[in-house]
C-alpha cells in the first residue's frame, strides 16, 4: 500500500498538527547518517505521546502502510532511510529524561534524548551512562537501541544492550507492551536483547530504562605514539595479556592522527605510524598501579612517546582528536565511507597491511580509527563522490575490506548496523538457512512486514542476484585462489 | 572423559526425530533437572554430555569457544590457569555444563556488577528442529549483523534449538579478592546495601543472611586494601560465594520450597523476611511456605520445589502480548514443537 488521500487525512486527524506532507519539509528527512543514499519519505509524523504513536501505527497496519522510525538521523548505515511509499516515524520530541532513581542507579528517558544528554542529566547525583558512541552529542538512546551502539568505552562498560533494563515498545500493531524489567532479570526469552541492534525491524522504542553507574573516583589517559603500526597492534594485545582492562582502548593511523590533529589539535605526534590511547578508570591507588605496568607495556613495544593526561582538561584535549575524527577526515576529503568490521585482535596487524594494499590499487585515501581493544574497525575510504567512477571504487573497496574481516573470522558489522549499505555483505556471512530464520523472526513481531522494509536482512533473492558464496571461518570456495 | 565433537550424530539424531515429530529431552550434566517442570511422556533422550570440549581458547582475544558438554568446573580450571574468570560466576551444581548453564540462562554473585551470563555470550553454535546446525554471533566482541539469535538462545531452556557450542567473552582475574563479614540488623540492611552499591567500592559480590552481610571487594592488591580499610568488617574465608549460588547456604539448603523474586535492589520488598538477600538487593530468595509471591507485583519463579502436588508453573507468567510473540518465535523455531516442549511454560 502506499499514502494514499484517505490515509493522509486520517493520518492528519489521530496525529493533529504532527504531520509533514510539504514536499520541501519532506527532503529534510530524505537521509540519515549515511548520506550516500537518499530517498525523500512519503510522509512524515512527528507524534509527541505514546497514545499518538500507538494511533499512528494502529492506522498504518490497517492501511498496511511502511513505516520507519528515525532518532536523531545520525545512524551510519542508513537505517532511517526513508520508504518512499512509507510513514517516516520521527521520535525527535520524546526528549525529555523522565526521571532518575539513584537508590537503583537507573533513568527512565524517552527515546529521543540524545546519549551525552542521560550523562548530563545525572551527572549532578555522580553517575552516568556508560555507553558513548562518538556522535554521542547528536544520537539519540532510542537510535542507540536499535544499533546496539557502542563507544570508546564497551570494552569494558560493554555495548547499549548490556546498560539497558527495560523497554517500553509499540508493536506494529499499535500495542503497547514491556520487555526487562526493574530487577536484573525477567521471565521468557530475552526479547529485550533481542530488540537491540534490530534497526526498528520488530518494534517502535518508546520508553527506556538505562542503568547508570557511578562516575570513577579517578581517570587517567595515557597516549602512546609508535613508529611501526605493527608494535600498536602488538601492545593492544599485550595489555589484556597483561590482565589490565582499560575503560578504553582505541588506535588510529597516520593519515587518522594528521587529520585529527589539524582538526583538534590535540597534541598528537603526526609523524608516529600509530597512536594508542588507553584510559583507566577506578580509584586513584589503582590507577596508579595500572599506570606503571602499562607503561612497561608500551615501552617494550616500541611507543617512542608516551603522554599521562589526569586532570578533566588534559583528558578531554586528548580524547578530542578521536571523537573528532570523523569530521576531520571529512576536512581532508570530499567524501568517505566509514566501515565497521570487527576482528579479533590478533589479525589486527595483517588487516592493516592488507587495507593498505588494497588503498593502492584502488587509488584512494584511507584513514584507520578503531577501537582496538574490541577489534573493530572504521577504515574512512576516502572519495568524491561527483566522480560516479570514485563512488563505485569507493565501495567495492568496502565491500572488499568486509570480507576479509569475515574470512578473519569476524564479523561486516560491530555497531554500525547493517541498514541498506551491508545487505550484499549479509549474504557472506549467514547461510540461506540463518537468513530464514531471521525473516521468521521478524515476521513473528511483523507478520505484515510494515517495519522499516527492505532494510538489515537480504531476501533470498537478493542473495542469489549478488551471486554471493557464504563465507564460513575464512573456508572461501576456492582457497587455492589467491585473494586482493 | 575424552573430547569429542559430536555434532553431526548429534543432528542426525535431530533429524530422526524430526521425522517422527517426537518430543526431544535435552540433557547435559543432569544437573539442573530440578529446575524442569518434568519430563515428557515418550520423548527421546539427546544426550549432549559426551559432546564437550574447548574449541578454541586465546586468552589474548578474552574469547573462549566450547561444546556445550564442557563441564563448568573444567573450564574453571582452564581460565584460571590463565589468570582469567568466567565473569558471570556460573553457579556449578556439581556437573553443570557449559550448554545447561547458558540455557538455563544461570549467572552467580557477580552478576549485578560485571554483567549476566548473556551478556558474556559472543556467539553460539545450535541445532534447531530441522536438524541443520547453525552459527549466531561469532567470537569477536562486537557484532551487530543480524538478530542476536545467540542472545535469545541464551536462556531459552533449549525451547528454541539444541545449544552446541558456545562463544563467551572471559575477564582478566582480579589480582585480589576479599570478602568481609558484617553483622547487619533487618532495619537496616537495605539503607547499608544501598550505601555499598553507590559507594564506588569494587564490589563483586553482596548478599545477606541471617542478619549476616557478606561483602566480596575483587581488584588491584591496593584498590581492594584501601576499599576494604574503608568498609570494615571480618575477612573472612570459605566459599559463601558458591553457596549462595547454588542455594546451599544454611538458610535455604534444607528448605523444600524455594522461591526466588527479581526486584530493583533498593525495593523494601521482603528485604525482612527474605532467607537470601542476593544480587546486591536484586533478588530476594524465601523459603517460608506461608508466602504467596505468585501473586505480587514481582516476578518470582519457584525455583526449587520438593513439595508432592506443588504449582506446576515454574516461571513467572509472562503479559499476554509477550506471551504471543513467545508463541510465534518457538514457532519460528521449532514449528513442530518438539525441543524441549513445556520446559519453560506449556506449551513452548
Amino acid at each position: 500500500m502506499r499514502v494514499t488521500p484517505s490515509f493522509i487525512q486520517r493520518l492528519n486527524k489521530v496525529s493533529k498538527g504532527h504531520v509533514i506532507a510539504d514536499p520541501e519539509r519532506l527532503s529534510v528527512y530524505e537521509t540519515d547518517g549515511l548520506t550516500a543514499k537518499k530517498q525523500r519519505p512519503g510522509i512524515v509524523v512527528l507524534p509527541e505521546t505514546i497514545s499518538e504513536v500507538q494511533s499512528v501505527m494502529r492506522l498504518c497496519h490497517s492501511f498496511e502502510v511502511p513505516v520507519v522510525a528515525r532518532g536523531a538521523g545520525t545512524g551510519l548505515s542508513g537505517g532511517a532511510m526513508p520508504h518512499e511509499d512509507g510513514v517516516l516515524l520521527g521520535l525527535s520530541k520524546f526528549n525529555r529524561v523522565l526521571s532518575v532513581d539513584t537508590a537503583n542507579r537507573t533513568a527512565l528517558v524517552q527515546p529521543g534524548v540524545t546519549n551525552l544528554a542521560i550523562s548530563e542529566a545525572v551527572r549532578s547525583h555522580g553517575l552516568y551512562y556508560a555507553p558513548d558512541p562518538s556522535s554521542q552529542i547528536a544520537c539519540s538512546i532510542g537510535g542507540n537501541v536499535a544499533e546496539n551502539s557502542g563507544g570508546v568505552h564497551c570494552l569494558k562498560y560493554g555495548l547499549t544492550v548490556h546498560n539497558v533494563r527495560k523497554l517500553k515498545i509499540v508493536s506494529p500493531s499499535g500495542e503497547l507492551y514491556e520487555l526487562g524489567g526493574d530487577g536484573l532479570d525477567s521471565p521468557g526469552y530475552d526479547l529485550l536483547a533481542l530488540m537491540h541492534g534490530s534497526e526498528g525491524m520488530l518494534g517502535i522504542v518508546v520508553e527506556i530504562t538505562v542503568d547508570l553507574l557511578p562516575l570513577p573516583e579517578s581517570v587517567c589517559v595515557v597516549l602512546a605514539g609508535f613508529d611501526e603500526v605493527g608494535g600498536a597492534g602488538e601492545a593492544v594485545g599485550e595489555i589484556i595479556a597483561e590482565g589490565i582492562l582499560p575503560a578504553g582502548l582505541e588506535m588510529m593511523d597516520n593519515p587518522a592522527i594528521r587529520a585529527a590533529e589539524a582538526f583538534a589539535s590535540a597534541g598528537y605526534p603526526v609523524d608516529a605510524a600509530a597512536v594508542l590511547l588507553c584510559e583507566l578508570d577506578g580509584n586513584a591507588e589503582e590507577i596508579a598501579a595500572q599506570l606503571i605496568r602499562l607503561k612497561a607495556v608500551l615501552e617494550k613495544n616500541g611507543a617512542t612517546t608516551v603522554r599521562e593526561a589526569f586532570n578533566e582538561a588534559d583528558r578531554q584535549q586528548l580524547w578530542q582528536g578521536r571523537k573528532s575524527a570523523f569530521p576531520a577526515v571529512g576536512r581532508i576529503a570530499p567524501d568517505y565511507f566509514c566501515m565497521d568490521g570487527t576482528i579479533p585482535r590478533r589479525e589486527l596487524s595483517g588487516v592493516l597491511t592488507a587495507i593498505t594494499n588494497m588503498s593502492k590499487r584502488y587509488g584512494l585515501g584511507v584513514a584507520n580509527v578503531f577501537h582496538a581493544g574490541d577489534g573493530n574497525l572504521h577504515p574512512l575510504i576516502l572519495y568524491d563522490a561527483n566522480d560516479p567512477a570514485q563512488l563505485e571504487k569507493a565501495e567495492s573497496f568496502g565491500a572488499e575490506i568486509l570480507t576479509l574481516c569475515i574470512e578473519k573470522g569476524g564479523t561486516i558489522t560491530g555497531e554500525h548496523g547493517v541498514g541498506v549499505e551491508k545487505l550484499d555483505q549479509m549474504c557472506l556471512q549467514f547461510s540461506e538457512e540463518e537468513l530464514s530464520l531471521f525473516h521468521a523472526v521478524k515476521d513473528a513481531f511483523d507478520g505484515k512486514g510494515l517495519l522499516n522494509p527492505g532494510k538489515a536482512v537480504p531476501t533470498l533473492h537478493r542473495c542469489a542476484e549478488f551471486g554471493a558464496m557464504h563465507v564460513h571461518h575464512g573456508e572461501t570456495r576456492f582457497p587455492e585462489l589467491e585473494r586482493f | 572423559m575424552v573430547d569429542s565433537d559430536l555434532i553431526k550424530q548429534l543432528a542426525d539424531e535431530v533429524r530422526e526425530q524430526s521425522a517422527i515429530a517426537r518430543p526431544i529431552d535435552i540433557v547435559g550434566g543432569g544437573s539442573k533437572a530440578f529446575l524442569s517442570s518434568g519430563r515428557l511422556e515418550n520423548s527421546y533422550q539427546l544426550a549432549l554430555s559426551e559432546h564437550r570440549g574447548v574449541i578454541s581458547y586465546e586468552p589474548r582475544e578474552l574469547v573462549l569457544r566450547a561444546r556445550a558438554g564442557t563441564p563448568l568446573a573444567e573450564l574453571n580450571a582452564l581460565v584460571d590457569g590463565e589468570g582469567q574468570i568466567l565473569a558471570f560466576d556460573p553457579p556449578d551444581y556439581g556437573t553443570s555444563t557449559l550448554g545447561g548453564t547458558v540455557a538455563c540462562g544461570l549467572s552467580g554473585p557477580r552478576r549485578p556488577f560485571t554483567g549476566s551470563v548473556r551478556d558474556f555470550v559472543l556467539g553460539i553454535g545450535a541445532i534447531t528442529s530441522s536438524g541443520v546446525y547453525h552459527e549466531f554471533g561469532g567470537q569477536v566482541m562486537k557484532n551487530v549483523a543480524g538478530y542476536d539469535v545467540a542472545r535469545l538462545m541464551t536462556g531459552a531452556f533449549g525451547t528454541l534449538g539444541v545449544l552446541a557450542d558456545v562463544s563467551l567473552k572471559v575477564l582478566p582475574k582480579p589480582e585480589r579478592e576479599v570478602t568481609l563479614m558484617q553483622e547487619v540488623t533487618h532495619d537496616n540492611l537495605r539503607s547499608r546495601m544501598r550505601g555499598l552499591r553507590n559507594s564506588g567500592a569494587p564490589l563483586s559480590g553482596l548478599m545477606a543472611s541471617q542478619n549476616i552481610l557478606y561483602i566480596r571487594l575483587s581488584g588491584t592488591e591496593i584498590g581492594v586494601r584501601a576499599a576494604a580499610a574503608d568498609i570494615g568488617g571480618e575477612e573472612v574465608m570459605g566459599d559463601h560465594w558458591a553457596l549462595a549460588a547454588t542455594q546451599r547456604l544454611p538458610a535455604l539448603v534444607s528448605a523444600k520450597q524455594l522461591w526466588r523474586i527479581s526486584v530493583s535492589s533498593d525495593n523494601p520488598m521482603h528485604m525482612k523476611d527474605a532467607a537470601l538477600v542476593e544480587w546486591g538487593g536484586a533478588v530476594r530468595w524465601l523459603s517460608d511456605p506461608e508466602s504467596i509471591p505468585r501473586l505480587e507485583s514481582a516476578p518470582s519463579w519457584l525455583f526449587r520445589n520438593e513439595e508432592d502436588g506443588g504449582p506446576l508453573e515454574r516461571m513467572p507468567p509472562l503479559p499476554e502480548y509477550v506471551k504471543r510473540l513467545h508463541q510465534r518465535l518457538k514457532k519460528a523455531f521449532d514449528p513442530i514443537c518438539i525441543m524441549n516442549p513445556d520446559r519453560m511454560y506449556r506449551g513452548l
